[in-house]
């Protein structure tokens, strides 16, 4: 069974694209372009995955974050690579802060991000 | 003597008729008042024995007063008279020849007011005129009057001074003399003052031999009791010092401006490549699944839109380094270490050049609080731009000198070159994000942004000197580390110089 990885963006663009590169690599995508909405579908689906955006309007990529974190079901685990186009503060510090995987910022190689979220998933195997 | 009651009626004033003696034939009523002997006990009298004060009693003044009325026809007299009791007063006296029907001198008519308060006011006038004359002259401010053409009619202490010709008249000399700018100044300030009366701290130079020295002035006019002009005052302040402050603080103004052109630029930069990442993603994503999906003939294309995804990812990120606002890690650093590890990397690609490389790294230059890392992006970017900037010379030298300021607070690192150098224009921009010189594959004009934007971090100062087709000069001042008092620098090693 293929992983299910759900991508939260508010823009469009980048949620379109990201969803087609990895329906093409053979994951089973899921999409929301606001943070309560990725909640909703947390309570509703298992994910393997979540790809996460920073900056939203109302709920940023790091309340999501620690709300999933506080959740009590299995899906508090749920593996999270965060994406922001800010760069300002230093991702070891991020990741140790906001309990996610793994901090990257736009843009980044495509090819180079699927390497990432293969090894991402795997990781969650062992 | 027929009339004695007209010369009875003058009660206030004394007229007194004497043969050439002094001995009295008319003594009227007035001449009572004022000395106060009767007309009867005056009669026949010596009038200097009655009337002049102790030392002139004797008689030779008399004469002589005789002497002035027979040659000149009249005398005045101002002098201390006495009364009957002894008291001394001052009176003004006319004396004239008195005449018979002939034309023959047959005695003297000398007629005498007492003025009792003259000789008091005439000394309030003078003290008066010396208390104001003293404060003239003890005016730290030069004050000078002219007359209506120009010409100096009084200078006081400090005039001389600041002109520093002592003793050297200056009465009478035209005033234009001292101007920088001669009689077209002093036309100036004449017209301004028959416009408006006076002026208040007007700005020129004045010209003392070589000296010039900047003076603030205020003027006035100066009128007669009828309200014509008859000429000006002026005060005059040297300027040096203030000027001296004035021009700091233009100077400090102008940096402020430039710290908050910076910052605000650097928000929205920030601002800017945030929302550029966004889209730069989606494209980078979709380029990607398109170069699988296409014929080899279109990959290429794709392959190319690609390359412009990474000149534009470039561009952000160095915006992204420009608008940095607080990742600095500072600690004690010693800035020719910077400078070493800078040419470490970039001294081969100089030789390949053909640069020659001058280095004069003070020995025991003390260390700054700084981002290592940070200064050498600075050194890196004024290399560069020193390199690229004597890509057409023929004589290409590149010197880098550090050194402590002159007061000691401040360690200088300066980057020279002999490249093309800039206008003043230029180097008005030159700070300015995306302002270039070079072509468009050199650069995109945020080197020195950056570096200025590091520097200022570090309460540190850059500055740029250029001349067209010598070369240019970059300063970066930074604050020395304050730890650093006792440091002993006397195991440092030194570096080598004229390394080329």
């Amino acid at each position: 069974m293929s992983h299910k990885i759900l991508v939260v963006d508010d823009d469009i663009l980048v949620l379109e694209a990201l969803e087609e590169l990895l329906t093409s690599s053979g994951y089973e995508v899921r999409v929301a372009d606001r943070g309560q909405e990725a909640l909703e579908l947390l309570d509703k689906e298992h994910f393997d995955l979540l790809l996460l955006d920073v900056v939203m309007p109302k709920m940023t990529g790091f309340d999501v974050c620690r709300e999933v974190r506080k959740r009590d079901d299995e899906m508090s685990k749920v593996k999270i690579i965060m994406l922001t186009a800010k760069t300002e503060e230093r991702d070891s510090k991020i990741q140790e802060k906001y309990g996610c995987d793994l901090y990257l910022t736009k843009p980044i190689d495509p090819g180079r991000l699927k390497e990432l979220i293969r090894e991402t998933l795997e990781g969650s195997k062992q | 003597m027929p009339h004695d009651w007209i010369l009875d009626s003058a009660t206030h004033t004394a007229i007194v008729v004497t043969d050439f003696h002094g001995k009295i034939l008319v003594f009227n009523q007035g001449a009572a008042n004022l000395f106060g002997y009767t007309p009867e006990e005056a009669k026949d009298r010596h009038l200097p024995e009655l009337t002049f004060s102790k030392e002139d009693q004797h008689g030779r003044l008399f004469q002589q007063i005789v002497e002035r009325v027979r040659s000149e026809g009249w005398a005045e007299e101002r002098l201390f008279r006495q009364h009957k009791t002894g008291r001394v007063f001052p009176a003004i006296s006319t004396i004239t020849g008195l005449k018979d029907s002939a034309g023959k001198l047959k005695g003297i008519l000398e007629i005498t007011q007492g003025v009792p308060n003259l000789f008091r006011l005439e000394d309030e006038l003078k003290s008066s005129r010396n208390f104001l004359e003293n404060i003239l002259e003890s005016s730290i401010d030069a004050v000078v009057t002219t007359d209506r053409k120009g010409h100096i009619t009084y200078g006081n202490r400090a005039l001389k001074e600041l002109i520093g010709l002592r003793g050297h008249q200056i009465i009478g000399k035209h005033i234009s003399t001292y101007y920088k700018d001669g009689i077209d100044q002093a036309r100036e300030i004449m017209n301004k003052l028959k416009q408006f009366g006076r002026i208040r701290d007007y700005e020129f130079d004045m010209r003392v031999g070589d000296r010039i020295i900047p003076i603030r002035t205020s003027n006035t006019l100066l009128y007669d009791d009828c309200g014509e002009i008859v000429g000006t005052m002026g005060v005059f302040q040297d300027n040096t010092a203030r000027k001296k402050l004035s021009d700091k603080l233009s100077a400090t103004q102008a940096e402020l401006i430039q710290a908050v052109k910076m910052r605000a630029l650097g928000d929205l930069v920030t601002g800017v490549a945030h929302e550029i990442n966004n889209p730069l993603m989606a494209s980078d994503t979709f380029l990607h699944l398109l170069e699988r999906e296409i014929e080899s003939k279109l990959r290429k294309r794709v392959v190319l839109l690609k390359e412009c995804n990474r000149r534009i990812e470039k561009i952000v990120k160095k915006l992204m380094e420009f608008s940095r606002h607080s990742e600095f890690e500072f600690t004690a650093m010693d800035v020719n270490d910077a400078v070493m590890s800078v040419l470490a990397i970039t001294r081969q690609q100089l030789l390949n050049q053909g640069i020659e490389l001058e280095l004069r790294l003070c020995e025991n230059v003390p260390r700054v609080l700084g981002d290592k890392n940070q200064v050498e992006q600075v050194m890196l970017n004024l290399i560069s731009n020193a390199r690229d900037a004597m890509e057409g010379s023929s004589q290409k030298v590149l010197a880098i000198q550090t050194d402590r300021s002159q007061k000691g607070q401040q360690v200088e690192i300066e980057v020279s070159d002999t490249g093309i150098g800039m206008t003043p224009e230029q180097i008005e921009q030159i700070f300015n994000p995306f302002f270039t010189t070079k072509d468009s594959d050199k650069g995109i004009g945020l080197g020195l942004s950056i570096s200025y934007r590091i520097i200022d971090a570090h309460q540190g100062k850059i500055e740029v000197k250029s001349e067209l087709n010598k070369g240019t000069t970059f300063t970066v001042s930074l604050p020395v580390y304050q730890a650093e008092g006792e440091r002993d620098y006397t195991n440092k090693e030194p570096e080598g110089n004229n390394v080329s």
